[in-house]
């Protein structure tokens, strides 16, 4: 019977303690708040991933998210993506602070926004100069200056005012520019000659005058034509080379931009969510109630001071159990001043007793203290006695109106999307 | 007379250039030429009227990156400028 009471009693304390909770992220986008004191999974669909007014999705294919708040000090734990969901652990958020809340998105850059950065890099002027400079330079050279040549001109692309910096910029907004400049670099220079035959390459294609293909199209559109179920292949074997070498090097280049890139939604994006999670910290608190003291069969009020013996204790606004066992106990000191249960003759002189004991608290406001009340016996012998008692009471400090005396802090508020959560207004508030 | 060269492309360390030709409807029988790193390098090529001009190289004896524009040494046709790692 004891064994299956203990087991009855431990579920219930696993469900109390688990508290996790899945918050989405929309919610959190209109200005929800994060629960203080549970395990937060954030979860939401794709297309709730935004960057300012465009979905994440139109730049990347989502394959990885984490979901972490500024200051965290652990490492944020990897989420999951399942079809158009995505769920990420954020863990349990610290108490008195305001979080403002990171995801950071990975992915591989979408195909049509590859054929994009494609096209307006062999489009560009400042490409067509570097582009027509190389040649120049390395014509008739040996391939140390050719080498070198190339070198200088992904340099150049790629430098903070280079054409493939220009367009990454306008075409991946909210993605780190540096990361995926570098690594398409990498890749570019990894296929030098289809990179920089390219425009060679879709000149010979043209030269082939293909019906429907528009003698002024861009590479990507090329590419698409070519590669397109409507396609018929010409029978001519130096026009299938052209089309053939086209497609080649276009796909090489096209390589160059498949790696893995970050989208931080943070500061400053329209996503960047800040949430204060409300709370009370404090060292001590005061009980009012009732306990029971069954060797003289009273019912008595009490007065106590709990004391948490481990630090500061954080209570918990959703008024769960914290999952810290050691922010539950506490050791409580304090009176009893009289009998509530209409006894005539109180076996304590002048009512006055003595009470010490342990306390657990069952909630935020809620407490069971044991523990032992000391009193002189307004009996004959008049002697000192202990007694033990049991108490119900209430934590008064938890109260609203009383918490701001006895709590370190305290805050309430909901940051609004882009809003800068930190500052002192918000926390005094 | 040859009226386009196109498709250069090389195999690296094939130490063959490959490239293709049109030619005009007499055909063409002529020298195709380049230089790399200062060296001329040539074959002919002889295209029957009406014939196929693909499949058409160069042997050469180079190595590492190099920009070749191919000429037809008859007709000053020549092709586009191309880097191939040879």
């Amino acid at each position: 019977m004891k064994n299956r009471v203990a087991a009855v009693l431990a579920a219930l304390l696993g469900v109390l303690l688990s508290s996790a909770q899945t918050v989405k992220y929309s919610d959190l986008a209109k200005g929800g708040k994060l629960p203080y004191g549970k395990n937060v999974t954030l979860t939401g669909d794709l297309s709730d991933l935004k960057c300012g007014a465009q979905q994440i999705t139109d730049l990347l294919t989502v394959t990885g998210i984490t979901a972490s708040y500024l200051g965290q000090a652990g490492s944020p734990g990897a989420g999951t993506i399942s079809g158009n969901t995505w769920s990420a652990p954020l863990g349990s958020l610290p108490a008195d602070t305001a979080v403002n809340l990171q995801l950071k998105v990975t992915g591989k850059i979408v195909e049509a926004k590859k054929s994009a950065i494609v096209d307006d890099l062999f489009a560009s002027d400042q490409f067509h100069r570097s582009l027509q400079a190389f040649f120049q330079v390395s014509k008739d050279q040996g391939p140390s200056v050719v080498t070198e040549e190339a070198t200088r001109l992904l340099r150049d692309i790629s430098d903070q005012n280079g054409a493939l910096t220009t367009i990454l910029r306008r075409q991946l907004s909210c993605v780190a520019i540096t990361d995926v400049s570098s690594a398409a670099v990498t890749g570019l220079r990894a296929n030098l000659p289809a990179f920089l035959n390219l425009n060679a390459r879709l000149g010979d294609l043209m030269d082939l005058k293909l019906e429907g293909l528009d003698p002024h199209a861009s590479l990507g559109d090329a590419y698409r034509f070519i590669t397109g179920t409507d396609f018929k292949v010409p029978d001519n074997r130096s026009a299938q080379n052209s089309v053939n070498l086209f497609k080649r090097d276009y796909e090489a280049v096209s390589a160059a931009f498949q790696g893995d890139v970050f989208v931080q939604l943070s500061e400053g994006v329209q996503l960047d969510t800040s949430t204060v999670t409300a709370d009370l910290s404090k060292y001590a608190g005061f009980d009012a109630g009732a306990g029971y003291v069954p060797r003289i069969n009273e019912l008595r009020s009490f007065f106590m001071v709990h004391i948490y013996p481990w630090g500061p204790v954080e209570l918990d606004t959703g008024g769960l159990l914290p999952k810290d066992w050691k922010k539950r106990f506490s050791i409580s000191v304090g009176m009893s001043i009289g009998d509530i249960s209409g006894n005539t003759k109180s076996r304590i002189k002048a009512e006055d007793a003595f009470a010490y004991g342990l306390g657990c608290r069952i909630n935020k406001y809620f407490r069971i203290s044991i523990g032992g009340v000391v009193y002189r016996d307004s009996g004959t012998g008049g002697g000192l006695l202990n007694e033990a008692f049991i108490a119900p009471s209430i934590d008064l400090t938890a109260l609203p109106g009383l918490k701001q005396i006895f709590a370190s802090a305290s805050s309430g508020i909901t940051g609004t999307s882009g809003s800068s959560p930190d500052t002192p207004d918000n926390h005094n508030k | 007379m040859i009226t386009k060269i196109s498709n250069v492309d090389t195999v690296t360390g094939s130490g063959q250039i490959n490239f293709d030709v049109d030619v005009d409807a007499a055909g063409a029988d002529e020298d195709v030429s380049t230089k790399l790193n200062g060296d001329p390098f040539k074959t002919p090529v002889k295209v029957a009227r009406g014939g196929d001009g693909s499949g058409q190289s160069i042997a050469h004896t180079k190595h590492g990156l190099h920009t070749v524009t191919l000429l037809a040494e008859t007709s000053k046709v020549s092709s586009r400028d191309f880097v191939l790692d040879l």
